[in-house]
């Protein structure tokens, strides 16, 4: 746990005799204006007449040596109730002892008694607002505490003294994701990744936040815009990520239903049926973009796909030709292209078949990529130089249209690189915002994507786009520094977590496994992965390997609060909810705002009819239930405890929720075979 | 117990008419095991006579629609006090020449059964999904509906072994919204007017025009769930007591568009007198249409606290069957659910309100592994608690694959209730009858060979029935009481029986429908334990008369009409038995 580890580190790092420098004026001014060390005095000295011993002890100050010591011993023997007691002692007899209120701050940071941790540190940093450690901790716990607002200013300061500090980083962008500041929370996992020296960790870490960041704008765009094509859009996009063609699909065609002319829907459908090997679907779709948009390079592209997957080479090429000529810049940068497997005797035979096709930038893109498909790189660069020469020798686009006087519009001619720093000159407005990250996006500088997406800002139709466009910005982040990860690091332990997770993702058991063994291989005692392949295992129903895995991370790690919680579900799932409660308790000791385990440990009070106990736990996962499960629970507690009133409007609430939200959202995203529960 | 092994249709030879019942002598009881003895079940399909064999009809990759049925139904169509089964089929829809009927099988009283689909003119019409069946007309002889993917089939009982399909002229063919995936149905009467309504329910939006697959796991083709068709309205016909009926489905409050009707129930859960409707969803909330009295209904399933599971999650809700499991007086709930969801019991709370007891007493672990359909409440060892069989099997035949360790197959399962409010798994235990997985779906309950032992009636998707014989032996005493109905309606469906015995009481509602697409014996069994009378037996009529008999002897098939304040003996019509075999 990243504070209490950090509380150890700070306590390492205090040297013992440092406490007690204080000037004899100081202890002069102590005695004569503090009366009440004048009465310690006098008591210790009457009882230095009882109890002889007692007083051969000390004077005011060796007395608060003593507890101080003591304090600090027990704390690195981890005693902490008693590291407490003592630090308390040492303040009553000095309350501005500031390294005592830090030391006691710390002592109940190790008793995860977050609240007053903050309290005292809090005091201590209003004397010494430099303390690196305490503000760090402060501010994380303020987090645990669910007031990221507080959190936020001893944050920054803990940046301010240490801008390198990586929990002052990863805790002030939990805090800017609270707020929905995705731009800055992704500013700080940048950071977080340039500062970690260890590449394999930091794209891992990266790609994950840069996902983790996706996942949200796209749960949150379906649920805010959820009437809209934007949420039917963003749930097929998330589901077109799990491979879940059909079910894509379907999400698509309500979009279309919402919204027939929204630019670049047809395409997504186009592709879905694509790698569902519907290929005619695939093809109307793709034309049916072109007909609202004949310049969609998109769809080009699409039919370029579908074309290839045909083995129509011709056909290929022309549509590659056709976004040659709209956009050159969007060719360039097609890295990836084709985005459907071709099997190699296909590959072959295109080859073959393009080969004989007449020159031009269209045929060498083409033989580039095909060509990296099939690993002959020697080959693929040379087209590629032929390609980037054609590139570089094209004619600069006139600013003029024929005959008249007018600057044609870059971005309206697709001349993104130019759109993007006309763009930059003005003053923008969210419109504008809005056009140049999608304008970056196509030029795949998702960076700057992001940097303009983010700012588009409110609740509306351009802010739907806008955060879908961003969803997907950070989407491709994510993918780029997966790409990093796996190009240079391919054989490290975090690509094989990687690639299990992908697995996992597309709910191919098998090879999520033996991608998780091979990381284990290389990291045996690494807890994320027995926690990851814990949750692997529970998810598909094998409680004995889960419960296996999830126990040996927790032998390596107790205060994975994850684990913990997945542990607590292996139990509510076996329904055995009365071994579910220590480890959900335990959880949300370490770590009070998991809202998942809060709900979790409700379910399971209720299943053992410990309905007063179910009630505040699900109370405070209320806020986050966007389906109406937990308030249905909290109904029939409530019911139960004869809250008539209370009942009737957590039931009311849980009906508005499910009408509005669609329990088969979750159970689609989910991926649950049922509604359920799927979910 | 089972007499012999022959076959003799009833239309040879002549009929022997039996006035006394053919359960065991109460002196051979008394040398019979007492207490606790493990109940063992046989089955004794083939050995029946039985051929019937299900036929799902899928061509490669299933549809929901072949996965889905079949129910099976239990009635005495002929009076000759034998139970008898009619089974449900499929068709095939891919003009193959495959030819597949539904089958009325004859229970001739010694063991065996005869098809007579052909005779009795009951083949079905369409690919054949659920079936139940009702007096409707109130002729003393039981109709019989049956619930298809296209216009669903009513066929009067001519009391004579032939069957009319009347329903064009009774308009109850369901296809009144225009949707043809009818599923669970139930003859009840809402309006306690005397004459049997019916509630048809509707299911997934599923047409010829609609995805067929969907994947599993890594891109496994299966059959689709529910969700990705949406739902359909379910149809709620009143008998307008001439033969005819009419749709006041909307006048009623009942129609809801995206219903995934599966298993149907009436039962009157508040005790008011008034049957009210359990509908199980397949994936959204369930149903608790309570009735208001006038004609309408008001969905309070929600309020009732059992729409949903007691985690707040909706169910793959296949079943719906309700008993008194605590004999507390209130019908209790039991639904089974999806593999890795675990079934469901209520315990109706009296109030109104039901209160989910699945973990405390038991049932959760057991049934987490197993996708479970048909079955429900029925006493097999006659000790007076009301025990659970359920129908397993699973939607997806390639879930073997999708999912190593999950089977399509699934053995079923029996639980014990020890009078503890805790249901023991005995499935192991409890004979060869378990031995032998299947894709379960309906479950009918009937004691076929009226030896005083609750027998279970399975019907399997794709494959052979399961009869499964009860062997009974535990000495235990029972009560099986047939009602007619005369200023109710014939079936009596929606009177309550009420039997105290030793500080014990019991009851039973007759009630059409339930399980799974199925519907079981409508006569009311009770097992008492060691007691050899009950102190008083109750009828509470729906035409809100009230019956009591006290001192009623145990060991006994009685007959209670309504008009008449006396027990009577149920009559056993029963094959001549030739001394020489033929030829």
């Amino acid at each position: 746990m990243r504070s209490r580890n950090m509380a150890v580190r700070f306590l390492s790092s205090i040297p013992p005799g440092v406490y007690f420098r204080r000037s004899l004026p100081y202890w002069m001014l102590v005695w004569r204006e503090m009366p009440w060390v004048k009465a310690i005095v006098f008591i210790l000295l009457v009882v230095s007449s009882v109890a002889p011993k007692a007083a051969v002890c000390q004077s005011s100050e060796d007395q608060l040596e003593v507890f101080f010591r003591a304090g600090q011993e027990a704390l690195r023997h981890g005693e902490f109730v008693r590291a407490v007691e003592q630090f308390k002692k040492a303040l009553a007899l000095d309350p501005t002892l500031v390294e005592a209120e830090v030391n006691l701050g710390l002592a109940y940071q190790s008793l995860f008694e977050y609240d007053l941790a903050v309290r005292h540190l809090s005091k201590a940093l209003s004397e010494r607002p430099n303390l690196l450690g305490p503000t760090v901790i402060v501010g994380v716990d303020y987090l645990k505490l669910g007031s990221p607002e507080k959190a936020l200013p001893f944050l920054l300061q803990a940046l301010k003294l240490d801008p390198s500090n990586r929990e002052a980083r990863q805790a002030l962008a939990s805090c800017y994701l609270g707020q929905e500041n995705f731009r800055s929370a992704a500013e700080e996992f940048r950071q977080i990744a340039v500062l970690d020296p260890d590449k394999s960790e930091a794209w891992f870490k990266l790609g994950h936040e840069y996902l983790d960041l996706s996942a949200r704008l796209a749960y949150r765009g379906a649920h805010l815009y959820r009437e809209s094509a934007w949420g039917h859009r963003f749930l097929g996009d998330l589901l077109f990520q799990r491979s879940r063609w059909e079910d894509a699909l379907r999400e698509y065609r309500k979009a279309l239903d919402a919204e027939p002319g929204q630019s670049g829907l047809h395409t997504s459908q186009g592709l879905a049926y694509l790698h569902a090997a519907k290929l005619e679907e695939a093809e109307t779709e793709f034309r049916l973009e072109l007909k609202l948009d004949s310049s969609n390079e998109q769809a080009w592209l699409g039919l370029a796909n579908l074309q290839l997957a045909r083995g129509q080479a011709a056909a290929a090429l022309e549509s590659l030709g056709k976004v040659w000529e709209i956009s050159p810049e969007f060719l360039a940068v097609q890295r990836g292209f084709p985005s459907v497997d071709l099997p190699p005797e296909s590959v072959e035979a295109t080859i073959a078949q393009a080969q004989g096709e007449p020159e031009g930038p269209a045929k060498h893109f083409l033989l580039a990529t095909l060509y990296a498909t099939t690993g002959e790189n020697a080959l693929a660069d040379r087209q590629w130089k032929d390609f980037q020469a054609n590139f570089l020798g094209r004619q600069p686009p006139s600013n003029r249209v024929a005959g008249g006087t007018a600057n044609q519009d870059p971005c309206k001619a697709r001349r993104y690189a130019a759109c993007a720093d006309w763009l930059r000159t003005r003053n923008l407005a969210d419109p504008e915002r809005l056009l140049l990250g999608k304008t970056y996006f196509r030029l795949q500088q998702y960076e700057l994507a992001a940097e303009a997406l983010a700012q588009v800002r409110g609740v509306s139709n351009e802010n739907a786009e806008a955060s879908y466009w961003l969803a997907r910005t950070y989407n491709a982040l994510g993918a780029e520094s997966y790409a990093r990860l796996e190009e240079s690091l391919p054989n490290s332990w975090r690509a094989h977590q990687l690639r299990a997770e992908g697995y996992a993702l597309r709910q191919d058991l098998e090879d999520a496994l033996k991608e998780f063994q091979r990381a284990q291989q290389l990291r045996p005692d690494e807890p994320e992965l027995h926690e990851a392949l814990g949750q692997l295992y529970l998810d598909n129903n094998a409680d004995d390997d889960a419960q296996r895995e999830l126990e040996k991370a927790l032998a390596l790690d107790p205060s994975r609060t994850h684990a913990l919680y997945l542990m607590g579900r292996l139990y509510v799932q076996k329904r055995e909810n009365e071994k579910a409660l220590p480890y959900l308790q335990r959880a949300l000791r370490l770590q009070p705002d998991l809202a998942d385990a809060s709900s979790l440990l409700g379910t399971a009070y209720v299943r053992l009819g410990q309905f007063a106990n179910a009630v505040p736990k699900l109370e405070k996962a209320a806020p986050l239930d966007h389906y109406g499960s937990v308030h249905y629970q909290l109904y029939l507690a409530y019911r139960k405890l004869g809250h008539v009133e209370l009942a009737q409007k957590a039931l009311a609430r849980s009906q508005d929720l499910r009408r509005s939200s669609l329990e088969h959202d979750q159970a689609v995203i989910m991926g649950s075979p049922q509604v359920d529960t799927e979910p | 117990m089972w007499i012999s092994k022959l076959s003799l249709p009833p239309a040879l030879g002549a009929l022997l008419i039996f006035t006394q019942p053919l359960s065991n002598t109460p002196q051979k009881l008394a040398s019979q095991v007492r207490g606790s003895s493990s109940v063992q079940f046989d089955n004794i399909t083939r050995a029946a006579g039985i051929r019937f064999v299900h036929y799902k009809g899928s061509k490669g990759t299933s549809t929901i629609l072949e996965e889905a049925g079949p129910g099976v139904c239990v009635a005495d169509y002929d009076g000759d006090g034998w139970p008898d089964i009619y089974f449900v089929n499929g068709r095939d829809l891919y003009n193959r020449g495959v030819s597949a009927r539904n089958a009325l099988y004859h229970n001739n009283g010694d063991g065996t059964f005869t098809d007579v689909t052909e005779e009795a003119g009951v083949p079905g019409s369409a690919y054949g999904l659920g079936c139940v069946w009702g007096d409707y007309d109130n002729d003393g002889f039981p109709d019989l509906y049956v619930t298809q993917y296209g216009k669903n089939v009513l066929y009067h009982n001519n009391g004579n072994g032939a069957f009319t399909d009347v329903t064009d002229r009774a308009g109850v063919a369901a296809m009144d919204w225009g949707y043809p995936f009818h599923t669970g149905a139930t003859f009840f009467d809402y309006d306690r007017d005397g004459y049997l309504d019916l509630y048809v329910g509707g299911y997934a939006n599923f047409g010829p025009a609609s995805q067929r697959n969907c994947t599993i796991g890594a891109k496994i083709p299966t059959s689709c769930r529910p969700a990705v068709y949406g739902g359909t309205p379910p149809v709620l016909y009143h008998n307008n007591g001439n033969g005819t009926f009419t749709n006041v489905t909307k006048v009623a409050g009942m129609y809801d568009p995206k219903g995934l009707n599966l298993a149907v129930g009436a039962g009157d859960y508040d005790e008011d007198g008034w049957p009210d409707l359990f509908v199980a969803n397949d994936g959204i909330d369930a149903y608790l249409y309570h009735n208001n009295h006038n004609g309408r209904f008001t969905n309070v399933a929600m309020e009732a606290g059992m729409a949903l599971s007691m985690s707040g999650g909706a169910m793959a809700a296949m079943c719906i069957s309700l008993g008194d499991y605590d004999n507390d007086g209130h019908l209790d709930l039991f639904v089974s659910d999806f593999q890795e969801s675990s079934d469901h019991i209520w315990r109706n709370e009296g109030k109104g309100a039901f209160d989910e007891v699945s973990d405390s007493v038991g049932v959760t672990e057991p049934t987490r592994h197993v996708l479970s359909f048909g079955g429900g409440f029925f006493d097999y060892d006659n000790d007076g608690w009301l025990d659970l069989f359920i129908a397993n099997g699973h939607v997806y035949p390639e879930v073997e694959i999708a999912s190593p360790g999950s089977h399509y197959k699934q053995i079923n399962s029996l639980f014990h209730n020890n009078g503890k409010q805790k249901f023991i798994d005995v499935s192991k235990t409890s004979g060869d009858g378990f031995a032998t997985p299947y894709a379960g779906r309906g479950v009918a309950f009937a004691d076929f060979d009226n030896d005083g032992n609750m027998d279970v009636l399975v019907a399997n998707n794709n494959d052979p029935p399961l009869l499964l014989h009860n062997r009974g032996g535990t000495g235990n005493h029972f009560l099986n009481f047939k009602l007619i109905g005369t200023k109710s309606n014939h079936d009596a469906t929606g009177a309550r029986v009420r039997v105290r015995t030793y500080g014990m009481s019991q009851i039973r509602e007759i009630m059409a429908g339930g399980s799974y697409l199925s519907q079981s014996d409508l006569r009311a069994h009770f097992g008492i334990g060691s007691a050899k009378l009950a102190d008083t037996v109750e009828v509470f009529w729906p035409s809100g008369l009230h019956h009591a008999f006290r001192n009623v002897e145990a060991d006994q098939f009685y007959v209670i009409q309504e008009d008449k304040e006396q027990l009577m003996l149920q009559k056993f019509r029963r094959p001549v038995l030739r001394s020489t075999p033929k030829g």
